[in-house]
């Protein structure tokens, strides 16, 4: 079964941002484990990586929408909108849990960076909890 | 994701009407070939109202089209 254009899309998504902020988390928690250089300007990486995404996604998704610009303009069907809803409610789920987590950790610390942090990841996985659901279920069925 | 009781006609409707392809049934109903091929495959129930525009492009009726398997069956 060949992949949809919305697959397509998601598939670029899902490396973006697993790629890249998968890069800054690596570099964030090390910092915040104290591996990493103190003076490092890690909001500054924080705004460079987001606005990498942002040009990668929008580059990519042009070019996507360039190639295949007949199923570009096609709304998504009701199978793409059920995916996504099913993915959306798997993301909250984690979602959720990534509140409680940083919830918690305000207990042990008052570090404004460490709680940004936790709720960052956690909104990330959600994100690419989300991905990798529709994928699995536009692959294995709905 | 449970398994899905409901088997189809789709294949056979589709060679029974000229040999139509996914695509132009797709076309005709409003949803892309791979949402076809995913109810043809059984891996995907469609909402009654893509059943019944489905039916109507082979102008059957809808249980000619989809039918429900018992569990132990």
């Amino acid at each position: 079964m060949s992949l949809t254009f919305h697959e397509k899309s998601i598939w670029i998504s899902l490396v973006t941002v697993t790629a890249l902020f998968g890069f800054y988390f690596f570099v964030a928690f090390n910092f915040i484990a104290g591996y990493a250089d103190p003076d490092a300007n890690i909001v500054g990486l924080f705004i460079l990586v987001v606005v990498l995404v942002i040009i990668v996604e929008a580059v990519s998704h042009t070019a996507l929408a360039i190639k295949f610009r007949k199923e570009a303009n096609a709304a998504p069907d009701e199978r793409d909108k059920l995916i996504e809803l099913k993915a959306t409610r798997n993301a909250y789920y984690l979602l959720v849990g990534g509140v409680w987590t940083a919830g918690i950790a305000m207990l042990f610390t008052d570090s404004v960076f460490i709680i940004a942090n936790i709720i960052m990841f956690f909104f990330i996985v959600a994100e690419i909890i989300g991905f990798v659901t529709q994928l699995r279920y536009y692959r294995q069925g709905v | 994701m449970g398994k899905i009781h409901i088997r189809n006609n789709i294949r056979t409707l589709r060679f029974m009407n000229g040999e139509m392809t996914q695509q132009a049934l797709a076309e005709s109903i409003g949803v892309t070939r791979q949402t076809v091929a995913a109810i043809e495959a059984a891996k995907y129930s469609p909402t009654l109202e893509l059943a019944f525009r489905i039916a109507a492009v082979f102008k059957v009726s809808l249980d000619e089209v989809f039918q429900y398997e018992p569990e132990d069956a």
